[in-house]
């Protein structure tokens, strides 16, 4: 499913990421760990294609997703850790756009009332809690039933029912055969889910 | 023609005063939304001071925001009538920004409006729009922190670039008000230049002297709606990253956003001109017709420089202006040379300039 090849990337004068290499199967969750700093958000956005690697490459079901090679990241979805998206769109306005651009339908009202959004998605993003914000970017990041999800710290801001609604539709993308790849801090939600941890340090890949 | 001459004048010719004190509010009630609803304001809020200090510190920004406005009218009918347009425009600009939707708000708006329109002395009006404008500036900073949570949904739908040029415009006309007004008021100054030009020099056909000075003048006004979507794009670049959506759609969208903006500054500065110049039916259609697709086609060719300048994060800003100026020079001097047949000209460069800037592959970093 997800192949990170001996990836690196330098920002500025320091070498975030040195030869790394991860892999994701169908059906499985593979949690980043690491102290702050230890390259796991870089390379999360690398395997989004936010960041463009110095040196390797990234295969989403065979297919490099490096560089200009857009086509395949449609089939991932992605929840940043800052998760901001533009300030001024309404959540629906952000699906509807994350739908379009992904050529996908727009995701069902099941989906829509499991994640609870329902009552503020007619809002404004820039109005919205940090926990309403990952709600929003969480259903956006689901449009199009993605075979990979990518969430960097995705319980942050997340109140106890988000954080095992979380954990429920990670088991479901393991179950449908998709595959995950995330970072986090918070172990309790690592000990909730059935995850192969892969840590780094000071950039390089050490378990 | 003195203060005095033009408060008097105004005071003769009811409707231009109204036009005129609408001249005023319009474009100043971005900066007066900034002054009362800066959310990193907020904060401030949970300090124990009393109510009231806030509402005099803002009641005082605004008043600072109307004093050109007072003056005029302090110098032309004394101090009493100047501190009751400065008093009365503030509590305007409160009352349209808190949104009236009260009984008491309503109150206050009438009375606001009453000071205004009556033919009040000064004294007289002040003391009617004190009380009202206090009002209106309390509501405003109760209620800013709940304001614009709630949108009108737009259709953010259709094909991928279609869906992100929408984007971009709800983004431009929620969050960069400030920038659409200052490009209309622009537009519409080009606009009254050609007109003056044109009666000037007795020029009855003005279509390419409108294409030559507009050209400057929508050039200036379309920056800064280019700047604002090239942020709304850097904003969200790892959103655009994250669903595969390659340069070319993202600079599709961008230039059609931008060009769909200068089509919009294109008719304001049609309109300017024939309010002013006056000229014949047809002779205001040709000029309509024309001013659109100019209007979009500098727009287009402004947002490609600033997505190209993007490309060299250190030196952005040196190369949007000079392709900012370059821009201005080829709009001008194939107006001149070419006079309407510029049009198409300068359609062809915007869409050869789309290609050519999405060749580049934008930073996924915002």
């Amino acid at each position: 499913m997800l192949r990170v090849c001996e990836v690196g990337i330098r920002l500025g004068r320091r070498r975030v990421l040195d030869r790394v290499s991860v892999a994701c199967g169908a059906g499985e969750t593979v949690v980043v760990l690491g102290e702050n700093g230890a390259g796991k958000s870089t390379l999360l956005r690398i395997v989004t294609g936010v960041l463009a690697p110095d040196e390797g490459d990234v295969l989403l079901d065979g297919e490099s997703i490096v560089g200009r090679r857009v086509a395949g990241r449609r089939r991932l979805g992605y929840v940043p850790e800052a998760a901001e998206p533009l300030p001024q769109l309404t959540g629906e306005e952000l699906v509807a756009l994350v739908a379009a651009l992904k050529r996908a339908p727009p995701p069902g009202a099941d989906l829509v009332d499991r994640l609870g959004t329902a009552s503020f998605q007619a809002q404004r993003i820039g109005s919205m809690s940090l926990g309403q914000r990952r709600r929003i970017c969480l259903l956006a990041a689901l449009v199009g039933a993605p075979s990979l999800l990518v969430l960097d710290e995705p319980t942050n801001g997340l109140d106890p029912d988000g954080v095992a609604m979380l954990v429920g539709l990670l088991a479901e993308q393991r179950a449908r055969g998709g595959a995950a790849i995330l970072a986090t801090h918070d172990m309790d939600f690592v000990a909730a889910l059935d995850a192969r941890p892969v840590a780094l340090s000071a950039g390089r890949v050490v378990g | 023609m003195s203060a005095r001459d033009a408060t008097a004048a105004l005071r003769g010719a009811p409707v231009v005063a109204a036009l005129l004190w609408i001249a005023w509010l319009a474009p100043t009630t971005p900066i007066a939304g900034v002054l009362l609803e800066a959310p990193s304001s907020f904060l401030l809020r949970s300090l124990p001071v009393p109510r009231w200090h806030f509402w005099a510190v803002q009641g005082a920004q605004l008043l600072v925001l109307e004093l050109p406005w007072a003056v005029l009218w302090g110098r032309g009918e004394g101090i009493a009538s100047g501190m009751h347009a400065a008093v009365a425009a503030a509590g305007v600009h409160a009352m349209v920004i808190a949104r009236p939707r009260t009984a008491v708000d309503l109150a206050a708006s009438i009375a606001l409006v009453a000071s205004v329109g009556a033919p009040l002395p000064g004294p007289a009006a002040l003391a009617l729009a004190l009380p009202a404008a206090l009002l209106a500036v309390a509501i405003a900073w109760t209620r800013a922190p709940g304001r614009d949570a709630w949108a009108r949904a737009v259709r953010v739908g259709g094909r991928p670039a279609v869906a992100l040029a929408r984007a971009y415009l709800v983004s431009l006309a929620r969050g960069e008000a400030a920038a659409l007004w200052r490009g209309l008021l622009i537009a519409a100054a080009g606009g009254g230049a050609t007109a003056l030009a044109a009666r000037a020099n007795q020029i009855a056909a003005a279509g390419a002297l409108s294409l030559g000075i507009s050209g400057a003048f929508l050039v200036v006004a379309t920056g800064g709606l280019a700047a604002s979507i090239a942020r709304a794009d850097r904003q969200q670049s790892w959103l655009l990253a994250a669903t595969g959506t390659g340069p070319g759609t993202r600079m599709v969208a961008a230039a059609g956003a931008a060009a769909i903006g200068g089509a919009l500054l294109g008719v304001v500065h049609a309109a300017a001109v024939i309010a002013i110049a006056a000229p014949s039916a047809g002779a205001a259609v040709r000029l309509l017709a024309g001013s659109i697709p100019w209007g979009a086609a500098v727009a287009a060719l402004v947002q490609e420089v600033h997505v190209a300048a993007a490309r060299a994060p250190d030196r952005a800003t040196g190369w949007a202006v000079a392709g900012t100026i370059g821009v201005v020079m080829v709009a001008t001097i194939g107006a001149a040379t070419l006079g309407e047949l510029a049009i198409p000209v300068l359609v062809v460069a915007g869409a050869v300039g789309l290609g050519v800037a999405a060749e580049g592959e934008p930073t996924g970093e915002p």
